[in-house]
Order: structure tokens, then C-alpha cells, then sequence
């Protein structure tokens, strides 16, 4: 947390950035519900923006952990992260959930208010966010497996920054990052809820807009489960790069 | 039973070869051609409890692949090795508690973040308790002359400020044994010196062990009264320092540049290497003597504008150990 805001004036600047994607959205939205008046499976364009909102939020929340190892094991700076008393993946769970907890709560007060001033509050209740909050940390917890099975090939191809290239823009459309699965042609919407990355935007956006008990429990579960198989897979891969590790630099 | 028992060693790495230009990069995903480099060969040989070891060699030796197998980084490709009792690479974390390691070429401090910070956080990471840690951190600081800029960016410090502040950091949770990769790597000779009397002190005081690589001869010896040099992955010398300085350390190789142009030089135990005008490349056996002597003797004759003194490239003495055949050269301490 610390490291992250060493420079607080950097740190900030990227929720500004935040804000401005917000702003051009909420135009958007507003210009379309005005002329066309849609409304599709209860999301109209309030809904819409603070389904936007809470997927941005998360999707700029999430600490940008991926590229470490890349680093890490190009430069021989692996290294000192081995000869520590403690399991590499565990520290950099640790060290992700710090930098991503900071941004978050920075996200949520800021697209709070852009929403709030553009479109009016949308219905919510404690429980209600209790479980968006749940939802939201095994989101957040299921996006840093991905990003550490993408990350843990640096120990077979070095460079990994086309990995993440690849999974960002799939979030985009798999992710339900712009727009809920139920605006999405049939086909793609099936395809997306058979794979973990739409609960990491849509699921608990989308909860957040429109909470259902049903669709809460359904997605924590099936949030445990790709979290749980994605760890067994990081812990397996982490194990056998750890002992083909090439460490450069002398 | 020794601190560090290694028996056997030996590091394969595969290194993929691509020819040069488009073409070589194409035929590389198709058929890739890789080449197998031997960076130690079946190394043995065991280190006591407070002991100071000079692991030292050319660049390419093997001296970091092995410091890293030792610390559990690198898992070896046939061999054995125990450092206090565990097998490094079986049981990292476990032995990671009881040693510290400096990597000269690299850094464990946060760069954006007070040395403080770190010290910090590793405090919570080797579950130091906050009195022991305090005093602890007092007691570095103070033996290293940290307290000036405990509290300045590690990025604004210079690099003898930060190599003190990385050998404090790795002494923070009492390791008894320090593994020290090339500590004073870019230092300058005043950084250097300041750097191997802490070590020093360190071992005196608390016995800890040290297990040094460097390829800089001055590291071993100021610091060890052992050394080992390694070259090609294999052990080829495991002496004293005193043995080492006494039958291969004992040239020194002195550049003088003159005011004036001088017709040759001769003295006891001076060779001349090269002489081209007013500038001297001599080779001076300091048995025989000493280099105040030579340079009381180039000053009878002429001004020195300038000098340089130094030792044989330890490529040379590699070169003449080697020379002097290895069976002869390998011999226990």
C-alpha cells in the first residue's frame, strides 16, 4: 500500500482517468435512452450507467500485478523474492489485495458520484451491498489466479505481456465489461457464462444493479469453484517453474 | 556436522540458440535448437560453523549458479548439498529464516519507499517480535550508519548507501549464515572497504558465516582465510588466502606514466611488461620486493606523472594455475 502511493499525485490520476470513461458513458447511455426510450430485461440507461459504474470500478480497480513476474524473472530480481520465508504466491496475493483494496474504495466514492450527478441513486440496501462486497473480493480474488496462471509462464516464455494483452480485451466482451450479458446476442452470452471471466465484471455488477438471492448464490458459488481450481493450477505451475528456473543475470 | 556440505553438485541449463535475422527467428519456432551449458560440474566441499569462504572466478564460472542452488533458488540437476541441516531447494522456506542473502546486481529494498519501510516489512516477513526488531534496527543502524537517510527514498541513495542498507536488511532476522553474491560490485575502493569491515564485525561478533562470491580479489583478501576459485563450473583451487597469496598473489602489476622518457629499468624482482616512451608496465614480485622500492627507484631517475597498481587479472591466475597443472593445484585446506 505504501509502495502504491509513494506517489499519491500518479496514484490519483488514474482515477481521473476513471471518471472520464464514466462521463463519456453516461452521455452515451443518456442520448440512447432519450431517443429510443430501450429498456432490456430491467437494465434502462440509470441501471446501464451504474452497471457501468461498478464494472469500470472493478476493472481499474484491479492492482496491475501481472507483469511482476515478467520482471521479476527477466531481470534475476526473482531471486529475492524466492529466499523468503514465505510462498511466493501467497506474498503476491497479499501485496495485489493491498494496492487493489486502495484503488477500489477510491473507484467506488468517485464513480459513486459521477453516477449520482448523472443518472440518481439506484435502490440499495445493506444486506444488498453486503453481498455485492462478497461477490466483489471473490471477483477481485478470481481475476489474481487468472493473472497468475498468465504470469507463472514467465518461468517458460519470459515475456507474458502478450498474455495480458489478451486477457484484458476478453474481459472486455466475455468480461460483460461495457454492457450486461443480457444485452448480448444469445450464442455470446452462453459462451461468456461458461468460462470465469464474466464473474469477474458482470456478475457482481450486475448484482450490484439488480439483486436476486438466486443469481447471488449461484454466482458465489460458482465464483468458489473457478477460484478453487485456478489456485490448484498456480499452485501445480508454480511448482514445476520453480524448478526449471533459468534465474539471469549471473 | 559442517554448516554447508555440498557434494557432488552439478547445473545443466538448456539454452535456446536462434541464428541471426529473420529467417533464424522463423526456423527457431519450428525447430528449435538448443544447446546444453554445464555451469557447475559435481562440486564438493563443506563449510564449517563461523567460517569466511571466498568463493571467487571469472565471469561465467558458475559462482551465482551455485550460491543459488545453495539458497534453494535453483534446483540442481544431479548432486547433494545441506546448508544447516536442509536441503536448500527441498525445504526453501523452512531454511530461508536461518539466512540471509545479498545479490549484488539486484536489490530487495523498496525503490520508491524509505529503507525503513523495508526493514519494515521484513520484520513482518521473518515474524521478528517489534522489541527484538527495534533493537536490532537500532543496533545496524548504527553499526552501518544508516540513521542519516533511514528515512530517504531508496531511489535518491547512492549505491554505497544502498549496498549497506541491502547487508543490514539481510541481517535483520540473525541469519547464521550470509550468503554475500558480488556485495560490493560498482563500489568505489573507499564504499568497498567500508562494506568488508561490517562484514567483519559481523562475523566476529556473531559468528555468523559467510559464503562470498566475487570476481574482485580484494574482497577475499581483506574478508576470508579461505578461498575457492572456480572456473568452468569446475572446483580447481581450495586453499588459504595466505597460500593463495603466497604462491599466486604475490606479482602486483604497477603502470607508471614518467615525466621524462627512460632507457629501461632494472631491479631485483621487476620484469618489465611493456615500455613505450615515458609509460612502464612492470611486473613486481613482492617477495623479492617491495613497491615502495620500485617506485623509490623510478623516482631517481625521473618524475612520476602518474600510477596504477594492481593485481593480476584473476583470469591470469586462473590461467596460471592452470598452467601449473590441476592435479598439482587442488589440495585440501
Amino acid at each position: 500500500m505504501r509502495a502504491r502511493t509513494a506517489y499519491l499525485a500518479d496514484f490519483l490520476l488514474g482515477s481521473v482517468f476513471y471518471a472520464l470513461i464514466l462521463y463519456v458513458f453516461v452521455q452515451l447511455w443518456s442520448v440512447i435512452g432519450r431517443t429510443r426510450g430501450f429498456v432490456v430485461e430491467g437494465f434502462g440507461p440509470r441501471e446501464l450507467v451504474w452497471y457501468l459504474m461498478a464494472s469500470e470500478a472493478i476493472m481499474l480497480g484491479r492492482a496491475r500485478f501481472e507483469q511482476e513476474t515478467d520482471e521479476e524473472v527477466k531481470t534475476g530480481a526473482i531471486a529475492y523474492s524466492l529466499n523468503k520465508p514465505y510462498h511466493y504466491v501467497m506474498f503476491k496475493l497479499a501485496s495485489y489485495w493491498g494496492e487493489t483494496a486502495l484503488k477500489m474504495a477510491l473507484n467506488i466514492v468517485i464513480g459513486s458520484a459521477v453516477a449520482l450527478a448523472a443518472v440518481g441513486p439506484i435502490p440499495v440496501s445493506i444486506p444488498h451491498l453486503a453481498a455485492v462486497l462478497l461477490c466483489t473480493a471473490l471477483a477481485l480474488t478470481l481475476n489474481f489466479f487468472i493473472g497468475m496462471v498468465l504470469g507463472l509462464s514467465a518461468f517458460w516464455v519470459e515475456d507474458t505481456a502478450p498474455f495480458f494483452w489478451i486477457y484484458s480485451k476478453v474481459l472486455f466482451v466475455l468480461g460483460g465489461l461495457f454492457a450486461p450479458m443480457e444485452i448480448y446476442p444469445d450464442a455470446l452470452a452462453r459462451v461468456a457464462r461458461a468460462t470465469p471471466f464474466n464473474y469477474v465484471l458482470y456478475a457482481p455488477a450486475r448484482l450490484f444493479v439488480q439483486f436476486d438471492m438466486d443469481f447471488f448464490l449461484s454466482t458465489v458459488t460458482m465464483q468458489a469453484v473457478w477460484v478453487a481450481v485456478l489456485a490448484l493450477l498456480v499452485t501445480a505451475l508454480y511448482g514445476m517453474g520453480v524448478r526449471r528456473l533459468n534465474v539471469n543475470g549471473g | 556436522m559442517a554448516t554447508i556440505d555440498v557434494c557432488g553438485l552439478s547445473k545443466v541449463f538448456e539454452v535456446r540458440e536462434k541464428a541471426p535475422g529473420l529467417a533464424g527467428s522463423l526456423r527457431s519456432i519450428v525447430s528449435p535448437s538448443v544447446r546444453e551449458v554445464e555451469a557447475v560440474r559435481e562440486i564438493s566441499f563443506s563449510v564449517d560453523e563461523g567460517e569466511m569462504l571466498a568463493f571467487i572466478g571469472p565471469n561465467g564460472a558458475g559462482k551465482s549458479t551455485t550460491i543459488k542452488m545453495l539458497t534453494g533458488i535453483l534446483h540442481p540437476t544431479g548432486g547433494q548439498a545441506s546448508v544447516l541441516g536442509v536441503t536448500p531447494w527441498e525445504d526453501r522456506q523452512r531454511l530461508a529464516g536461518e539466512i540471509g542473502c545479498v545479490f549484488g546486481q539486484r536489490s530487495q529494498l523498496w525503490y520508491h519507499l524509505p529503507p525503513r519501510d523495508t526493514f519494515e516489512l521484513l520484520a513482518h516477513v521473518y515474524e521478528i517480535p517489534k522489541p527484538v526488531y527495534r533493537d536490532r534496527l537500532q543496533m545496524l543502524a548504527s553499526r552501518f550508519g544508516l540513521d542519516e537517510f533511514m528515512c530517504t527514498p531508496v531511489r535518491k541513495l547512492s549505491l554505497g548507501q544502498r549496498m549497506r542498507c541491502e547487508i543490514a536488511a539481510s541481517l535483520l532476522h540473525g541469519p547464521r549464515v550470509l550468503f554475500l553474491d558480488e556485495p560490493t560490485i560498482g563500489l568505489d575502493v573507499v564504499a568497498k572497504r567500508t562494506i568488508r569491515e561490517l562484514i567483519r564485525q559481523m562475523n566476529r561478533e556473531e559468528g555468523i558465516t559467510v559464503f562470498l562470491t566475487s570476481h574482485d580479489v580484494g574482497d577475499m583478501e581483506e574478508l576470508c582465510r579461505r578461498v575457492m576459485i572456480i572456473n568452468h563450473g569446475e572446483l580447481i583451487l581450495d586453499t588459504s588466502v595466505s597460500a593463495l597469496r603466497r604462491d599466486y598473489l604475490r606479482f602486483k602489476i604497477v603502470r607508471v606514466r614518467l615525466a621524462d622518457a627512460i632507457d629501461g629499468f632494472e631491479m631485483d624482482g621487476v620484469a618489465v611488461v611493456k615500455h613505450k616512451r615515458t609509460n612502464l608496465k612492470l611486473s613486481v614480485d613482492t617477495d623479492l620486493t617491495s613497491i615502495d622500492e620500485v617506485l623509490a627507484g623510478l623516482m631517481r631517475r625521473t618524475r612520476i606523472v602518474d600510477i596504477t597498481i594492481a593485481d593480476p587479472p584473476t583470469e591470469q591466475v586462473i590461467a596460471d594455475i592452470y598452467g601449473r597443472g590441476r592435479s598439482e593445484a587442488l589440495e585440501g585446506r
